[in-house]
């Protein structure tokens, strides 16, 4: 927009806050704008307004001009390890949605495989865990450097919590409370692990009153059990009073296992 | 492709878009009580034919309301005791049509008998009457009378297309009335802090079937008081209305593309069946980006395709009503060949996917234009369809901020950027770096929606509020 057009606009603003009844508006610069004003004279200052209105606003729209260019910010340091691979976005935001359980787990599987998280899940995951700060800082060992430079950028991804994380708590996956009876099934041989918890569940020894002590249970299973514990979990007769506890374990068994899967070969094996 | 006027009250082969029926309602209120009833476990026996659509709804009384509406002529029948045209119910059931979930079947005797005895007695007031009918607006002293809209030559004329293009001119005169109004007596009016002040102003222009004015009138209601030179963003939108309102009623003086814009614009509905005969574009359709938006009760999906071979843009538009689904058959980072339709218009944006040659594939090597060229796009399309209000492009830059705002720029020049979430995403996925990145242009600055990484695309684009809108099953 040149001066005269912007100085042109201001005058139509300050007219129009005022009303035409108790100022006329103001004559257009040299140009366009006094041609539209000669070509379709208009019979009151109204219409006169409106009409340059419509004019200078669709002028200026059509006219538009990048502003100069401007300096470009410095980038992050530069962080060798090479990004998670695109499924494991998708697998976070189920993860993230259906079974938040299993999100410690996921992180310390990422840091672990060597790799970096992909860049579309550093802001969500920064801003997911901004209020813990063993979760905020594993999410930004698992962010590195390009972590560090979004928290510069955008303060609200920074933590708030007060107490500062432990270097211990950070590379620990937490404890879940898992009831003594249950715990030799942790370590017993997969299929064995799998066949205690179906039958439990098929028999009706577990029902939903035992959810949360199940869905722990699943959550810290040796995965070598995770494949077995899909298959004999879904192999529950469709009868039984606790099939949709079983489906929803069956989903966990599944979404752990690809979890963990997906982040297990080692970045410099993958070919490229 | 025959012109919109010649199209759009003949919608008896079709079914109505979301849209559509929301335009029915006679005030806001009615579409807020609609939805939650618009849904198929509030509804038995169910259908619709050529001319009907049909249901029981399961209300507070001991009996179902039995509930008809005539689709083609516009006119309810229903046994609930509301007296407004129509009730909640027969925009639920409507809207429960719109969305495929009514099947075809026979009429019954409620339903036939209502529509046997209408058409036999061919009675004026079947058309529908909203309930609400807003007072005559005082002519302004100096105004001259209004002339009727010029139709194109190509025009039939029937007592139905007449009634709607009479109250379409008479919309369009009350609309240029009250824009005039506002201009002598000041945009410092008090009055127009007050949202009713608005929508009462909405509420007139949808009884005047004119519902795409009604949506940018309450858009611009938004504006108002929202940032500290909203008096230079109300008056510029304003001007634009006035735009519309003036060439809607001079369509027939104006070139057929243009004329099909502002038809476009001030609300008038093209049928699908009409698009769909028209020429196809074959290409390799890359869904570059993806966008949300509420528009009053409905969200709006905006999905831009460019074609691989021709360059061009093209839009898909999606509805969905409270607990709806969005298409979400077309995923960004993707290309699909298929045949296109696009609707009548100068820019011609909004398009119909027909055939689909193959399976969506991985999209790569997506390129992009500099900043000063997408700013000569998206001038050429403004100057083609001034009251456009988004535009997208794809530019190779980096996001920076400068006097603390974000922007994106290149060696030719820089564009604002609208603040929002998606920025930071926007930072992480680029680092800062020059990238090819989809935006969408609107008045307030440009929107990111796609990044473009090494090995995909990353979506980035403002989503849906997941309250509201159900994931696709």
């Amino acid at each position: 927009m040149t001066a005269a057009v912007a100085d042109y606009w201001r005058e139509m603003v300050t007219v129009a806050l005022l009303g035409t009844d108790r100022r006329e508006p103001p004559t257009p610069p040299q140009g366009g704008l006094t041609d539209l004003a000669v070509d379709d004279p208009q019979s009151t200052p109204s219409q006169r307004l409106l009409q340059q209105v419509a004019g200078c606003t669709v002028a200026q729209r059509a006219g538009l001009l990048p502003t100069e260019r401007a300096p470009l910010t410095a980038p992050p340091d530069d962080d060798p390890r090479p990004v998670t691979p695109p499924s494991t976005t998708a697998t976070w935001r189920r993860i993230r949605s259906d079974w938040p359980v299993l999100e410690d787990e996921w992180m310390l599987a990422v840091i672990h495989s060597g790799r970096r998280l992909s860049p579309e899940l550093v802001v969500p995951v920064l801003a997911r865990h901004r209020t813990d700060a063993t979760r905020h800082a594993r999410a930004l060992v698992a962010a590195g450097s390009l972590g560090r430079w979004m928290i510069e950028w955008t303060p609200r991804l920074a933590c708030t919590a007060r107490v500062p994380a432990s270097m211990e708590a950070i590379g620990e996956l937490p404890e879940l409370a898992i009831v003594p009876d249950l715990l030799p099934v942790l370590s017993a041989p997969p299929t064995r692990a799998a066949r205690i918890i179906a039958d439990g569940l098929a028999s009706g020894v577990f029902s939903t009153s035992h959810r949360a002590v199940l869905v722990n249970l699943v959550a810290r299973i040796d995965p070598a059990s995770l494949p077995a514990l899909g298959e004999a979990i879904g192999a529950i007769d469709p009868g039984a009073p606790a099939i949709g506890l079983a489906f929803a374990l069956a989903d966990l068994a599944r979404l752990r296992d690809r979890m963990l899967t997906e982040l297990r070969t080692r970045p410099e094996l993958e070919t490229p | 492709m025959s012109h919109p006027f010649t199209t759009v009250m003949d919608m008896s082969a079709q079914r109505w878009q979301v849209e559509q029926v929301l335009a029915l309602a006679p005030r806001p209120s009615s579409v807020s009580a609609a939805q939650p009833l618009a849904v198929p476990a509030r509804w038995s026996s169910t259908g619709y034919d050529a001319r009907l659509v049909w249901g029981r709804c399961t209300g507070t009384s001991a009996e179902p309301y039995e509930c008809a509406v005539d689709h083609v002529d516009v006119a309810f029948r229903c046994s609930c005791p509301s007296r407004v045209l129509p009730c909640k119910h027969a925009l639920a059931l409507l809207l429960l049509w719109a969305q495929g979930q009514v099947a075809e079947g026979q009429a019954p005797a409620y339903a036939s008998s209502w529509a046997a005895k209408r058409l036999a007695t061919s009675a004026p007031s079947a058309t529908p009457q909203p309930a609400a009918q807003p007072s005559p607006q005082p002519a302004a002293a100096d105004s001259a009378p209004e002339p009727m809209p010029s139709l194109p030559p190509s025009i039939e004329p029937g007592k139905g297309r007449d009634d709607r293009i009479a109250r379409m001119s008479a919309g369009l005169a009350d609309l240029d009335r009250w824009i005039d109004d506002r201009m002598r007596t000041g945009l410092a009016d008090p009055s127009l802090a007050d949202y009713k002040t608005w929508d009462g102003l909405a509420a007139r222009l949808i009884d005047a079937q004119v519902g795409g004015l009604a949506n940018r009138v309450r858009r611009l209601a938004g504006l108002v008081g929202a940032h500290p030179d909203w008096h230079s963003r109300v008056l510029a939108e304003l001007g634009v209305l006035h735009l519309l309102a003036a060439s809607g009623r001079h369509l027939g003086s104006l070139p057929p593309g243009l004329a099909d814009s502002v038809a476009a614009a001030i609300g008038w509905q093209v049928r699908q069946a009409d698009v769909l005969a028209g020429v196809p574009e074959t290409d390799h359709w890359v869904v570059m980006g993806r966008s949300d938006t509420r528009e009053d009760r409905i969200e709006v999906r905006r999905i831009w395709l460019r074609g691989r071979r021709s360059g061009a843009w093209a839009m898909l538009l999606s509805f969905a009503a409270y607990q709806q689904s969005l298409d979400e058959s077309f995923e960004v980072g993707t290309q699909v060949h298929a045949d296109v339709f696009r609707y009548p218009g100068a820019v011609a944006l909004r398009v119909l996917v027909g055939v689909r040659h193959a399976e969506p594939e991985p999209a790569y090597a997506v390129g992009g234009s500099s900043i000063a060229e997408a700013c000569s796009q998206i001038g050429r399309a403004i100057a083609a369809e001034p009251w456009l209000e988004r535009y997208p492009v794809c530019v190779v830059a980096a996001p920076t901020r400068v006097d603390g705002r974000w922007m994106l720029t290149d060696t030719t020049g820089s564009l604002p950027l609208v603040e929002g979430s998606s920025i930071a995403t926007l930072l992480a996925c680029t680092a800062g770096r020059p990238s090819t990145i989809t935006v969408e242009w609107t008045v307030a600055g440009m929107i990111p929606l796609t990044v473009q990484l090494a090995d995909r695309a990353v979506d980035i684009g403002p989503v849906a509020d997941t309250s509201f809108v159900r994931r696709a099953s």
